[in-house]
């Protein structure tokens, strides 16, 4: 983990993107997923999912890449850790499985940062809270966010149920309604970052 | 009555010690035995009504009111179908003369309790439950006809009579007359609540209600066991964990569940949560020997829990307020399904969800937007605020409303939520601000009420996402009990209020005045200074300019305001402009740079209250403002300074 307070965005431009098959969600619904985290608690205890954040630059100003599911619902990459797994481990895994091409040659070479965020979730529900409720002792999920850096190449491949979107912090910023709390939450997360801006 | 009630609300009190009142009971005499015999007679009557109903355990926890007699027949109805030693115990224990069928029908569903009362001498709990029927069933007014109502096989009928248990468990006081209105679904306090409560009926009903039907969701339901499974577990403290309350609950059975219930804006307990065992009779016990169990220096409340309460409940967290307003008045009312909500209705629909609509917003918002949705719930209940600014956990309050009152209580409730909102964690600008509305809401509400209270108390957080409650917090907090309390203040707000019902704009303008008062002492001179503009235009809105101060006022600082007061002008609608030159330049400063972002906010509410303020007798109120300002300007230089 490079811990670090400075982070090098390089313009959109300099990654490229492609696709890939079909990355299909396990859930086709919310009550299914909240069951199936249910079902998942009782064998391995609490869920540890970890979420990068991948930034880039555009305009002198850091966005971040979000994989946008159907028209309006967007996520970090990132995802569930098996259990017992190394959190930095696990975070490399599901980043290579959503945004990396298959071919082992090209896999990038994350270089995962600090982990600027965690986030709980109390209860089988979908609300996540950036602390555990003092009256829960076994909150099921706990969600981190790393900072991701990029090196200045890379290349990356969408799932092509997926969009990948550089959305600009200042689009985030107070705006739960369209990306959630965690999402819309991250400027003030990145905020004691300084930003080196690359340009091309 | 009285003395029976008297006798009963001690009975009540000590009910939690559980095993007190059966010796009261039998002092008090005879009633059981008495009831015994009646109730053998009536039974014959009602056979044919209660083959179906099952007797149970909750069945003579309700029974203390009226239904001694119904209940008994329901008793021996299901008796029949199912043991036929119920009749005798359930004459025993419902005593009650009105023995209203309507307990009984619900009792039906108990029909396969295992808990049942036959085998009264099976439990010391049935006995004790027995002997709280009895009571109350003599006790039991007249009550009875409340239970009536309950006849309605099922829940429904059961409810009505619930929500007279609950409250009287909760509130042993307010029974005797409330009961009807404060039913609260919960028929868990049934048991307790029945020597409380004059209108037993209601109890044995509602406990027969907890029995069968509380387990079930649907109403009539003769399979049903007696033995809830499902618990409500209240007056909790908000760092009481799971872990604590599981580690005593396991001492009663299996627990299948616990549910906490929290405010979904912030994560935070309410105090109160939903507990399922597997069998019912864990819960039977769990209910009898933890009420009232300490945790952490509390004792809580143990209930059962109706369908209709574990629906209003899990749907949303149901407005607290609006349940202690809704059951004090309303008595029958609150028998209805829902009847919590039905008071609430009254309240800001929006509350109904966990997250009071605002959520959606308030969460995002600068500043506390979890806060207000969660404030404003106390808020709403305007009247808990102003009675219990910041008394402390709301938990048991919340508890008690979500379920219309149940057991724990229609006041300690009502307290409970404005409290709730005041935690320790809140910041007590908050506080100072929440009696500050309260305050002035209080003769406000009454008129205003049906959109104020949705508005104002949420006003400050609900008005505009954007705005930034510390502000209000903070200038309320240093001025607002002095301005509120001060003079002109009350006089115009009120009327401005009037003026702008537009909801959320109450509460700003309320805010906007007290920043107003800081600021405008140091405008006193600039705003003079634009003099002549300003006051021509200040007869203009006031509350318009009040308004956009407020947002500025937030930020920025006077200085720069009035530079950019020119500036804004041009930037700003008519309206504003007018306002403007009233005096606030730097107030337009600060509401520029919020613009962007509030505009939209501001602009909705404003135009609505401003137009309103306007066409009243804007210069009424600019004059009023005006010297207002001034007033608060000196005073409240410091503060904004």
């Amino acid at each position: 983990m490079v811990t670090s307070s400075i982070v090098n965005t390089y313009p959109l431009s300099s990654y490229t993107f492609g696709t890939k098959e079909p990355k299909m969600e396990k859930d086709t619904s919310v009550a299914d997923r909240l069951a199936r985290m249910k079902v998942n608690y009782m064998k391995e205890g609490m869920r540890t999912s970890v979420e990068g954040i991948l930034l880039v630059q555009e305009h002198n100003h850091p966005h971040i890449l979000l994989l946008q599911i159907g028209n309006t619902f967007c996520k970090l990459p990132g995802g569930r850790l098996k259990p017992g797994e190394n959190e930095i481990e696990g975070l490399k895994r599901k980043l290579s499985s959503k945004l990396a091409a298959n071919s082992p040659g090209l896999q990038p070479n994350w270089q995962i940062g600090e982990c600027v965020a965690i986030w709980w979730r109390p209860n089988f529900e979908t609300i996540m809270y950036p602390y555990c409720p003092p009256h829960i002792t076994k909150p099921k999920e706990c969600k981190k966010l790393f900072v991701v850096h990029l090196s200045e190449r890379e290349y990356f491949a969408v799932p092509k149920n997926l969009k990948l979107l550089a959305v600009p912090l200042f689009e985030l910023y107070d705006n739960i309604q369209r990306y959630g709390p965690v999402i819309s939450t991250i400027p003030q997360q990145l905020s004691r970052f300084q930003f080196n801006m690359i340009h091309p | 009555m009285d003395p029976t009630t008297d006798e009963q609300l001690d009975y009540g009190d000590e009910e939690y010690g559980g095993s007190h009142k059966m010796h009261q009971y039998h002092g008090s005499g005879t009633i059981p035995a008495l009831a015994e015999d009646e109730m053998m007679g009536e039974d014959d009557e009602y056979d044919d009504l209660y083959n179906d109903v099952n007797i149970g355990e909750g069945f003579l926890q309700l029974q203390q009111s009226e239904g001694p007699a119904p209940s008994v027949d329901a008793g021996n109805g299901n008796c029949q179908a199912q043991k036929a030693n119920f009749p005798d115990s359930r004459a025993g224990g419902i005593g009650s003369e009105e023995a209203k069928i309507p307990g009984v029908a619900t009792e039906g569903k108990y029909a396969g309790t295992e808990v049942r009362f036959p085998e009264q001498k099976s439990g010391p709990v049935v006995e004790r439950e027995i002997e709280r029927l009895v009571d109350a069933a003599q006790s039991a007014r007249p009550s009875a006809i409340t239970m009536t109502l309950n006849s309605q096989v099922g829940n429904s009928g059961y409810q009505g009579s619930m929500p007279m248990p609950q409250k009287t468990g909760a509130d042993p006081i307010a029974v005797p007359g409330k009961n009807a209105s404060e039913a609260t679904p919960l028929v868990n306090s049934g048991p307790r609540v029945v020597p409380h409560m004059p209108t037993n009926q209601l109890n044995s009903s509602g406990n027969v209600n907890m029995n069968s039907p509380i387990i079930n969701e649907t109403p009539m339901r003769p399979s049903l066991e007696n033995g809830n499974t499902i618990l409500f577990v209240g007056e909790l403290h908000w760092w009481t964990t799971d872990a604590e309350l599981e580690s005593v609950l396991t001492q009663y059975g299996k627990v299948k569940e616990i549910k906490f219930f929290d405010e979904r804006a912030s994560g935070k307990s309410k105090g109160y949560c939903q507990v399922e065992f597997f069998e019912p009779v864990s819960a039977s016990a769990c209910k009898e020997g933890m009420n009232g169990h300490i945790f952490n220096g509390r004792a809580c409340v143990v209930a059962f829990a109706t369908p209709q309460t574990i629906k209003q409940m899990g749907s949303s967290y149901v407005n607290k307020t609006q349940n202690q307003v809704q059951s004090q008045p309303q008595g029958r009312r609150p028998m209805n399904e829902g009847v919590g909500r039905g008071g609430g209705a009254n309240y800001t629909p929006g509350d109904a969800g966990r997250n009071f609509g605002r959520g959606s917003w308030g969460r995002g918002g600068p500043g506390m937007p979890n806060r207000g949705p969660v404030r404003g719930r106390g808020a709403m209940g305007s009247k808990n605020m102003m009675g219990n600014p910041g008394a402390g956990n709301g938990a048991g309050g919340a508890f008690g409303q979500g379920l219309g009152g149940p057991a724990f209580g229609g006041p300690p409730a009502g307290l409970m939520h404005p409290q709730g909102m005041m935690d320790p964690g809140f910041d007590p600008g908050f506080m100072g601000r929440g009696a500050g509305y309260g305050g002035f809401s209080g003769p406000a509400f009454p008129g205003m009420m049906p959109p104020f209270p949705a508005v104002y108390p949420m006003g400050l957080p609900g008005v505009s996402p954007h705005v930034n409650p510390a502000f209000f917090g903070r200038g309320m907090a240093a001025n607002g009990m002095g301005m509120m309390g001060t003079s002109g203040m009350d006089g115009p707000h009120p009327g401005m209020w009037t003026d702008t019902s537009g909801g959320g704009w109450v509460g700003e303008e309320h805010g906007r005045r007290t920043r107003e008062s800081s600021y405008g002492g140091e405008d006193n001179a600039s705003e003079y200074g634009y003099g002549e503009v300003s006051h021509d235009k200040g007869a203009r809105s006031s509350a318009v300019s009040r308004e956009k101060e407020r947002g500025s006022e937030r930020d920025n600082s006077e200085r720069r305001h009035r530079d950019e007061r020119d500036h804004d002008r041009e930037r700003h609608d008519n309206r504003e402009h007018r306002y403007r030159e009233e005096r606030d330049g730097f107030r337009d400063y600060c509401q520029k740079e919020r613009e962007p972002e509030y505009e939209e906010d501001y602009d909705r509410g404003q135009s609505s209250s401003r137009s309103r303020s306007r066409s009243r007798a804007a210069q009424e109120e600019d004059h009023r403002s005006r010297s207002r300002d001034t007033n608060y300007g000196k005073r409240r230089r410091a503060p904004s300074e």
